[in-house]
């Protein structure tokens, strides 16, 4: 195992104003987000549609497009099939954008977002702008249950499952992804059940024969993928995502070699393509769509299955004038197969772009395409005199299956770094990287985070099962992989996450001295992940740390105890997101380093408690005769304007006028018009202008104005009267209660009739028999029955109601009084 | 001796606290009412809805005449609050939110029953009593007020009952005038745990004074 370098002291202290930088950068972004755009997600469906508020894969679209469009939802998963942009009721974005999730809210996602991305199924679209993701709490979570209103889940997809549209498979994808320039942060979220599967290898039949099974595809970033971009990760909770290997393709009898799977894209089959061009071989997959979607599916005879990634990115098939696949044409896309053209000769199949598998070779000798990163190598298929040469699969990805021809020795495809290696008949497995988070070239930062029961499985060697196998891919970091870039880890909780065998926390790795690469781990737990579980490798990684529990190491820096921090169950502890908390009498307690710990853990309590700084994300506070657990830190304010307009026609709470609130959290308002008015909407950057009661995400000075128009409609005054009630009384004639509420003035004027007693929140199984009418929505709640009482009250005067509710259940009458006055509308 | 003495005047006080300190209110009217316009069977109906969401009142009705008229068949009680006869006595209660208490009686020229009521007010929505009767068939129940279909109704606020506290319906179309309420006695129900106090201080000073 290479020995990452050891940096000298000035490396050290670059690396120390590095981290400083960084989490400097995040309270940066924090605080410059005043300059950006708000966009309120306004509803948790996961839709792409014209109507029905704002959902996070609008919302997300809105920031990357800068106006309010986004690619509506493709139905069949593995496919794309381009239905133009859809106009969404969000707010435009801006490129800099904060979008603000209702709080505590449930996003159940099950249709990965449309463009088929080149970096595999994904719930949301590609983040190439700049995002942040205040969650407040929510939950965003994977759903297989609810995909399509399906009672039972769906098969999930494999080569028998994939691209036909009556043969409906379940996709699994991840959450986000972040693209070169894309930088997203994420504040307050709870990340569940994501997991992403990579491309199986094309395979048909299991029983061997002439033509070879293509390479798994890499099962990356089960929750987060970020390819040369920015993540930042703070007060957010991971748990139960993963990332499952492709596994390799197996021998078929079929000409035509099967092209490797890519990153979410299976590798077509020799044996479907045959069906339209004998010999020909399989398309490589790609990130998004599979090998057998285009060539063979459309019945471009004679041409070998390519991939299609969003728009044209899949290499096409070979032709008679050009037998050879093309590569694949851009990101996400795969190689297309080798054409046969007899007595001519055999084409070989194109190679992968980023994330695409290798096309098949042709019957009679072709090679297999090389996969691109992530995606496996084609398989070749044996000629009598030449050819078969397996592809390489990219890194994380299986090699393609190579048998020997009669005169020359068959060569089957090496699999990149973790991928399977292939053999004469099958396909090598693909690797799982990143059960949480995987980071490609990228620019991770993890504070203030927990990380529980997230996993990684490496996809089996093609054959699995038979006399000859081709090799496993492998699996590692099961919480983070950070490959070629950099990751900044400070208070986070790395608990219960798996590999198949070791390195199922943290894996650093730099598989080239010239890519820049750096880890920086402060004050972080890292334990029950196995063996390994936090592992640098590489030439030349910038490492520092300090302060760590890490119960099984390799080469990460800073331990400073090896311990079992006794962790409890993850829950809430306080706070938007659940946590695992420590005990006083264990490890982690006033064990962390206070120069690098952060002012407040993941709950936003106070750091430190009891004299020190803990370990992790949690922060424990024991309150004794000298110690008092104040669980908030003085927050910082800004200045909200409310304005009433017109003046005098309406109130607040707050309170019009200028006042403090506290940044970076939600405000609630709520507009109640005077008599003669009604609520319009709100003008400012609410969440939903058009409620009388909303909130107001507060980035900085802000100033929001409650407009009211004059209405014909009675007016409000319930604080002008009292109401007293009577009690209920069973009628035996009617079976109806009927009860006495009188409603005496208090003001010193009269009050001009007819004046309507509205009972606001009447219980369910109650309705009032006699009601005049329904309030409609001039002045809010609408929905609840009146009674009118025509004569108007003089100061003093009462007017009583009989009321005569249906109870068929005989339940408890329950509701609340409100009381309008004056002619029109109520 | 002194200490007998100290013991003595440390018992006496406490049983005048518990006198005073958890006294339950409950209150005693003599209900009378003209029946003479009716004839036939009839429908006694009593009722008692709970407002305020704590079982905390009670009404017990006793000591019926009819006037020469007698109850008949058997009752028919609806909710868990509602028990008795008119044969012997009847209590309606706030346990559940509506208990109803109906049973036919041969009408005479008069009805009377003493009604023993408590008056516990948590805020809100008053509980309520209610005396309705009705033919047989529930088609009509006779009542000038309609909407409650009653002839008394006693809304339990809390405020000290007074007959006044009563609302009180006639029915014009059967020449049925409206009952007369007024007071009978006002009796202090005892609490449970005030009787176990009273008694252990009681015997405590039994004790105290065969001692001596």
């Amino acid at each position: 195992m290479p020995i990452p370098s050891q940096p000298g002291a000035l490396q050290l202290r670059l690396v120390n104003v590095l981290a400083v930088l960084t989490i400097l950068s995040v309270s940066l972004l924090t605080a410059l987000s005043s300059r950006a755009n708000v966009i309120y997600v306004t509803t948790t469906d996961d839709k792409v549609s014209a109507s029905g508020g704002c959902s996070l894969k609008e919302a997300i679209s809105a920031s990357i497009f800068q106006q309010n469009i986004a690619y509506p939802i493709d139905v069949e998963p593995h496919q794309y099939i381009g239905l133009g942009t859809v106009t969404t009721q969000c707010a435009p974005g801006s490129g800099n954008d904060i979008i603000v999730l209702p709080p505590n809210s449930l996003f159940l996602m099950f249709w990965p977002a449309t463009g088929a991305s080149y970096l595999g199924p994904t719930a949301t679209p590609i983040v190439t702008s700049s995002i942040t993701i205040e969650a407040f709490g929510s939950i965003i979570q994977y759903d297989p249950l609810a995909i399509q209103g399906n009672d039972e889940p769906l098969p999930p997809c494999d080569s028998f499952h994939n691209t036909d549209a009556d043969d409906a498979c379940n996709s699994l994808f991840r959450a986000f992804a972040v693209g070169p320039g894309g930088n997203l942060t994420i504040h307050n979220a709870n990340i569940v059940g994501f997991n992403v599967l990579g491309g199986l290898g094309g395979d048909q039949t299991p029983d061997g024969g002439a033509a070879g099974g293509g390479g798994g595809g890499m099962g990356a970033g089960g929750a987060i993928y970020v390819y040369s971009g920015t993540l930042n990760v703070d007060s957010t909770t991971f748990q139960n995502n993963g990332a499952v290997g492709g596994a390799g393709g197996s021998g078929t009898t079929y000409p035509g070699g099967a092209g490797g799977g890519g990153i979410g894209g299976f590798g077509g089959s020799g044996f479907l393509c045959h069906i339209h061009g004998p010999g020909d071989g399989g398309g490589g997959g790609g990130s998004g769509t599979d090998g057998i979607s285009f060539g063979c599916i459309q019945g471009q005879s004679n041409y070998g299955g390519g991939n299609l990634s969003g728009s044209g990115c899949a290499g096409a098939g070979g032709t008679d004038s050009n037998l050879n696949g093309q590569d694949g044409q851009c990101l996400g896309g795969g190689g297309g197969g080798g054409h046969q053209r007899l007595l001519v000769g055999s084409g070989n199949g194109g190679s992968g772009a980023y994330g695409g598998g290798g096309g098949g070779g042709a019957q009679g000798g072709g090679d297999g395409g090389s996969g691109g990163f992530g995606g496996g190598g084609g398989s070749a298929w044996n000629g009598l005199i030449g050819g078969s040469f397996g592809g390489n699969g990219g890194f994380g990805a299986g090699g393609g299956a190579s048998d020997g021809p009669i005169y020359n020795p068959g060569h089957p495809g090496v699999g990149g770094k973790y991928g399977g290696n292939a053999n004469s008949e099958n396909g090598g497995g693909g690797a799982a990287l990143g059960g949480a988070i995987f980071s490609d070239t990228g620019s991770v930062t993890v504070t203030n985070s927990t990380f529980f029961n997230n996993y990684v499985t490496r996809g089996a060697g093609g054959g699995a099962g038979s006399g000859s196998p081709a090799d496993n891919g492998a699996d590692a970091g099961g919480a983070i992989f950070n490959l070629n870039g950099a990751l900044v880890v400070n208070d986070v909780t790395i608990d219960g996450n798996q590999s198949t065998g070791a390195n199922g926390g943290i894996v650093v790795l730099q598989t080239d001295a010239s890519y820049p690469t750096s880890f920086i781990l402060n004050n972080t737990i890292i334990a029950n992940n196995g063996a390994a579980e936090c592992l640098v490798q590489g030439p030349n990684i910038a490492v520092n740390g300090i302060a760590n529990l890490i119960e099984n190491n390799d080469n990460c820096q800073g331990v400073e105890t090896i311990a079992d921090p006794q962790l409890g169950p993850l829950q809430l502890n306080g706070g938007y997101t659940p946590t695992q908390a420590i005990a006083q009498n264990t490890p982690a307690f006033n064990a962390a380093d206070p120069g690098t710990s952060l002012k407040v853990d993941q709950r936003a309590s106070p750091r430190p408690e009891n004299g020190g700084y803990d370990i992790g994300a949690f922060e424990l506070c024991v309150e004794t005769m000298f110690h008092f657990c104040t669980g908030t830190v003085a927050p910082q304010t800004t200045q909200i304007t409310i304005l009433i307009n017109p003046a005098g026609t309406g109130t607040t709470t707050p309170p019009a006028g200028t006042d403090n609130a506290v940044l970076n959290s939600l405000l609630y308002v709520t507009a109640s018009p005077s008599s003669g008015y009604v609520f319009s909407n709100w003008t400012g950057a609410v969440a939903n202008p058009a409620n009388a009661t909303t909130y107001l995400y507060v980035t900085g000075p802000q100033t929001i104005t409650a407009n009211f128009a004059p209405c014909s409609c009675a007016g409000d005054v319930t604080t002008s009267v009292t109401v007293t009630r009577g009690g209920f009384v069973l009628n035996p004639g009617t079976g109806r209660f009927a009860q006495t509420v009188t409603v005496t003035n208090i003001s010193g004027v009269t009050i001009t009739g007819p004046i309507s007693l509205v009972l606001d929140g009447l219980s369910t199984d109650a309705a009032l028999f006699n009601a005049s009418g329904i309030t409609d929505s001039l002045d809010p709640p609408a929905g609840s029955p009146y009674l009118n009482s025509n004569a108007s009250l003089a100061p003093g005067q009462s007017a009583m109601f009989a009321l005569q509710f249906t109870d068929p259940s005989r339940a408890a009458i329950t509701y609340t009084t409100r009381v309008l006055a004056g002619p029109g509308a109520r | 001796m002194r200490i007998n003495r100290i013991l003595q005047i440390i018992a006496f006080a406490f049983c005048l606290t518990t006198l005073l300190v958890t006294k339950a209110s409950a209150d005693s009217f003599d209900v009378s009412l003209n029946t003479s316009s009716l004839t036939g069977t009839q429908v006694l109906v009593f009722g008692y809805t709970d407002g305020d969401g704590v079982a905390n009142n009670s009404a017990t009705i006793g000591n019926f005449n009819f006037g020469g008229g007698a109850p008949q068949g058997s009752p028919t009680l609806i909710g868990s609050g509602a028990s008795g006869s008119l044969s012997s006595s009847v209590v309606v209660n706030d346990q559940d939110f509506s208990s109803l208490f109906y049973q036919s009686f041969n009408v005479g020229s008069s009805l009377s029953f003493l009604l023993n009521v408590t008056d516990n007010f948590a805020g809100g929505t008053p509980d309520a009593f209610a005396m309705s009767i009705c033919n047989t068939t529930f088609t009509t129940c006779y009542s000038d007020d309609t909407s409650t279909g009653s002839l008394l109704v006693l809304n339990v606020t809390g405020t000290p009952l007074t007959p006044s506290s009563f609302i009180l319906n006639g029915a014009s179309d059967q020449n049925l005038p409206a009952p007369v309420v007024t007071v009978a006695t006002t009796t202090n129900v005892p609490e449970p745990s005030e009787s176990l106090l009273l008694g252990a201080s009681l015997a405590f000073l039994a004790l105290l004074f065969g001692f001596r």
